[in-house]
């Protein structure tokens, strides 16, 4: 593959440790199946997991962010 | 106005680095179990069991006061990690000089390791009875 996609796995392991839940461990999982697909050499299906990946990275960040303003803010 | 994209990524990498460095000062002056004002983990509060993050602020408080044993007691994932994650954001910054390591630390074999690590430390950590679990 010329351009493999990102597998976010950085990021994955930053929100894993950062963000205090566990849907970055998911994120982790897809990022293996990212690197899987690529070593396969499948690049559509490298695409999409790596979609999936990003998605999951965001959901936790911003799941964490939220989480931590509002404890921040008291409510919690 | 416009501006080239080196001068964007320029920009983001420095304002990127200052926050780094303010939360650094932050977590190496203030102590997260002395102070209120450090977030709790949501996932412990709710559920009692630790998380794998669980201890990752008091870890870096420890490692940035040169106290490595102890931030090994509070989260071993931090201080592992550490070298790997550095190493893996050094070749997203400087992919040219790193071409042979970014296929290698982003390999199959290397992600199914670590997600072991991860999935192991947070089944050993909530079923050990030790000062491990104690903690709140």
């Amino acid at each position: 593959m010329t351009n493999p996609p990102k597998t976010w796995l950085t990021e994955s392991i930053l929100v894993t440790l950062l963000c205090c839940l566990p849907i970055g461990i998911v994120a982790i999982i897809q990022a293996n199946k990212v690197s899987s697909l690529i070593a396969a050499d499948d690049e559509k299906g490298a695409i999409k997991a790596s979609e999936n990946a990003k998605m999951y990275v965001i959901v936790s960040a911003v799941l964490g962010v939220v989480l931590i303003g509002l404890f921040l803010f008291g409510t919690f | 106005m416009t501006f080239t994209t080196s001068f964007k990524r320029g920009l983001f990498l420095t304002v990127v680095s200052i926050c780094i460095i303010i939360l650094l000062l932050i977590y190496k002056i203030y102590n997260p179990l002395e102070n209120d004002l450090f977030p709790k983990c949501i996932f412990y509060k709710y559920t009692g069991f630790l998380c794998p993050g669980c201890g990752s602020q008091r870890a870096i408080h420890c490692l940035l006061n040169f106290n490595i044993l102890s931030a090994i007691k509070q989260n071993i994932l931090v201080v592992l990690f550490i070298p790997y994650l550095t190493l893996s954001i050094l070749t997203k910054l400087y992919p040219q000089f790193f071409t042979t390591w970014k296929r290698k630390i982003e390999s199959p074999l290397a992600i199914k390791i670590i997600i072991g690590i991860i999935l192991g430390y947070w089944l050993i950590r909530n079923i050990s009875l030790d000062n491990y679990a104690s903690f709140p």
